[in-house]
């Protein structure tokens, strides 16, 4: 049985989620599998928007809305119940976020290189 | 203690970011949250130090700016967050808003992630609703005319 609030697994007699802590449903608690109203496990899949969001401040690149693009994609394919895409854009949204904190970070270490190196002429 | 010795040794031996998720009794789940604070407290003390408006400042300006003469969607994060550290929160919202709405959002959506909480965290943390406001932000801050001026840095 799914829990109705964040989608985990719990055993068929519980009566909280193990997880939130979200009552669970009472018909299947009383009566079991065989009569329960069918509920649709909602699977929750991460879409990885936080990093997204902070590579599209922090890295003044267009990559960091891609990342966004591919988080939004994540929500609209769960609402339409494709899992398996909304898993695949999630990944797309992560690695899109990495690209872009990866080439933040050359071109930060790049401009402090050359203000040393500039210093260093001055003198 | 005995616990404590064994995780200082396990340290030594093989230093992996779940070994120390163990060590101090954390579930993985929190992980992003915690890196996230400690990503905070770096950058609050980068910022405390060093002065965004000083001439030769090593915080890098933006670069998609110098190219192309427009504002991307980090412009004025460097400034917001510095003004936002000495408390000028008004300072901040005229450098970069939507990064001033984004701070308390984002610890927000960490724990939504790692615990479900209410629906309007579910709300908050809908990608969909970010890409909408991060282009709608791009578009406006780069309009030369008066409301829309203000969402522009400087």
């Amino acid at each position: 049985m799914f829990c109705p609030k964040c989608g985990q697994e719990n055993t068929e007699s519980a009566a909280q989620c193990i997880r939130c802590g979200e009552a669970m449903p009472l018909a299947e608690r009383q009566y079991g599998l065989g009569s329960s109203v069918p509920t649709l496990p909602r699977e929750v899949v991460n879409n990885n928007l936080v990093w997204a969001i902070l590579a599209t401040l922090f890295c003044c690149l267009p990559t960091g809305i891609v990342a966004i693009v591919y988080a939004a994609q994540v929500d609209s394919k769960v609402s339409g119940g494709d899992v398996v895409g909304a898993r695949q854009s999630a990944s797309n949204a992560a690695t899109w976020s990495w690209i872009s904190f990866g080439l933040a970070m050359v071109g930060v270490i790049g401009y402090v290189a050359l203000l040393v190196v500039g210093v260093s002429m001055g003198h | 203690m005995l616990r404590c010795w064994s995780s200082v040794s396990a340290w030594g031996t093989e230093l992996r970011i779940d070994r120390i998720a163990s060590a101090l009794s954390v579930e993985h789940r929190w992980l992003p949250l915690l890196t996230l604070v400690f990503l905070a407290f770096l950058v609050s003390c980068i910022l405390l130090w060093f002065d965004p408006y000083a001439p030769g400042s090593i915080l890098p300006p933006c670069w998609f700016h110098a190219l192309t003469g427009l504002y991307c969607p980090g412009c004025g994060v460097t400034r917001a967050l510095h003004a936002l550290l000495h408390g000028h929160v008004g300072l901040a919202m005229q450098m970069n808003s939507l990064a001033v709405i984004a701070i308390p959002a984002i610890p927000t959506m960490l724990w939504n992630a790692a615990r479900p909480g209410t629906a309007w965290m579910a709300k908050l943390s809908d990608a969909r609703l970010w890409l909408l406001l991060v282009v709608a932000f791009e578009v406006l801050r780069n309009m030369p005319w008066q409301p829309f001026v203000w969402l522009a840095p400087g």
